[in-house]
């Protein structure tokens, strides 16, 4: 294995020379290096005792395309030079990005949250799903074990954080697990009750305040990863079924741009943004709410993120 | 005075929706009023649906009027009984022989642009909270307002 690593080194060596970078010598060791998986990445750095995270940027990565049932799924995959190698940690400085999305923490306690200490909300009000610059976290997961670990499987990523599918018109749509699971109260809309039977309590998070609400969702101990998966797959089968309507619309008060999805045989409703586009909510409506959809431009939450007076 | 559908029209309209489908258009893009057509015998029928259980949703305000419930109990309950009469309004509407008896109340029109007052803040309660939404003291204000509206229609009739 040592000597694969060995030759992958020298050839991406080798390849930086012949593209003629200007980098320097020592950095493009390091960087053949780190590629051929001959360094490990230094998780300290990274400021997590146990695991790091790396964002990735849809929207500048390769995909690959390939067939999964009956949809089109498309993975990203790094291929930037530049983004491909410096880890962005998440726990930067005045960031408290992994908090309350529930990722920055494998077990999900909130007490070992620092969102959690002074400012408990300040991720619903700095990136609350709904906003205009609303963004949700896409990470790359992997832990300190698996780092240093003499295997080839050392980069375990969690790909299923977002799910890619392409709609009737040939756009992308792109299901984030985080944005499903914010939408928690509309997986019974999607998933029927035996499904849902033992696993998630929707009555339970029915009865709570939207902020309660949106932290009991978050924690997998309330809904598991297993059902946020088939909600979104069930979604994304709506999203993208044959006789689904894709309209240009609106979301919020600040108008986000985006497209609307009708079914009217399944009276199923669901948003996706122009900005990334990014699954943003999905439910069921009647025939009397899909009317006043189209008697007003299709702009879904008009009042939503109106200033108060 | 009661409306009844012309289930002739409704055939048409729903014969040339399929049409449409086929060819990866819809009567949204070809012809949004037709659209709407297509979509009121759907929404009227459930106007009824939901006016012959106009008990059940005054009970539910009451309750929450009264804070027998709070608000996320009674956005949930509120919306789940719209959801119960649109999923009622789908089988007539599925089926022709049914729609060609259903009669629609003029009332039920009048009963149901009330509670779609609420049926929206609920909905963007659920969906967005305090911040973005609606604040819980709007919220109440809103359904305050629209239940004295509901209690004059009621005592109306």
């Amino acid at each position: 294995m040592k000597i694969l690593k060995y030759i992958i080194f020298l050839s991406i060596f080798c390849g930086i020379f012949f593209c003629r970078w200007r980098i320097s010598f020592k950095t493009a060791i390091t960087f053949s290096a780190i590629a051929a998986g001959l360094i490990p990445v230094n998780s300290e750095l990274l400021g997590n005792n146990n695991q790091f995270y790396q964002e990735r940027l849809l929207s500048d990565q390769e995909f690959n395309l390939f067939e999964d049932s009956d949809q089109r799924v498309i993975f990203a995959k790094n291929s930037g030079e530049a983004e491909a190698f410096p880890v962005t940690p998440i726990n930067k400085s005045g960031q408290n990005r992994n908090g309350l999305f529930g990722t920055g923490n494998e077990k999900g306690n909130p007490d070992d949250d620092p969102s959690n200490s002074n400012t408990p909300f300040s991720d619903f009000k700095e990136n609350r799903a709904e906003s205009k610059n609303y963004e949700h976290q896409i990470y790359r997961k992997m832990s300190d074990k698996d780092a240093n670990s003499e295997t080839d499987d050392e980069s375990e990523c969690s790909i299923d954080e977002v799910k890619t599918v392409v709609a009737n018109d040939g756009t992308f749509i792109h299901a984030e697990k985080s944005q499903v699971r914010d939408k928690g109260l509309h997986i019974s809309d999607f998933l029927d009750a035996e499904t849902l039977d033992g696993k998630f309590d929707v009555i339970e998070a029915e009865k709570l305040k939207y902020l309660d609400r949106l932290k009991y969702l978050r924690d997998e101990n309330n809904l598991p990863d297993e059902i946020v998966i088939t909600a979104r797959d069930k979604i994304l089968d709506f999203m993208t079924a044959d006789d689904t309507k894709l309209v240009p619309g609106y979301l919020g008060y600040s108008k986000i741009e985006g497209t609307v999805f009708i079914n009217l045989r399944l009276n199923k409703v669901g948003f996706r943004d122009n900005n990334g586009y990014r699954f943003r909510t999905a439910m069921t409506m009647g025939d009397d709410k899909i009317l006043k959809l189209a008697k007003t431009d299709f702009h879904l939450f008009p009042d939503a993120g109106k200033p108060k007076n | 005075m009661k409306i009844t559908f012309d289930i002739d029209r409704y055939n048409e309209l729903l014969e040339k929706e399929k049409r449409l489908s086929q060819e990866n258009n819809s009567l949204i893009f070809e012809n949004k009023d037709e659209f709407i057509e297509l979509l009121s015998y759907g929404a009227r029928v459930k106007d009824q649906i939901s006016y012959e259980r106009n008990q059940d949703y005054y009970s539910l305000i009451s309750q929450y009027i009264d804070k027998v419930v709070t608000a996320p109990i009674f956005q949930s309950e509120f919306l789940k009984m719209e959801k119960e009469d649109a999923k009622a309004a789908k089988i007539i509407t599925d089926d022709f022989k049914q729609l060609a008896r259903f009669s629609v109340d003029l009332k039920a029109v009048e009963f149901s642009s009330l509670i779609e007052g609420i049926s929206e803040v609920c909905m963007v309660a659920c969906e967005f909270g305090p911040e973005e939404g609606i604040s819980d003291q709007k919220f109440r204000k809103s359904i305050e307002k629209t239940f004295l509206q509901i209690q004059n229609f009621l005592n109306e009739e």
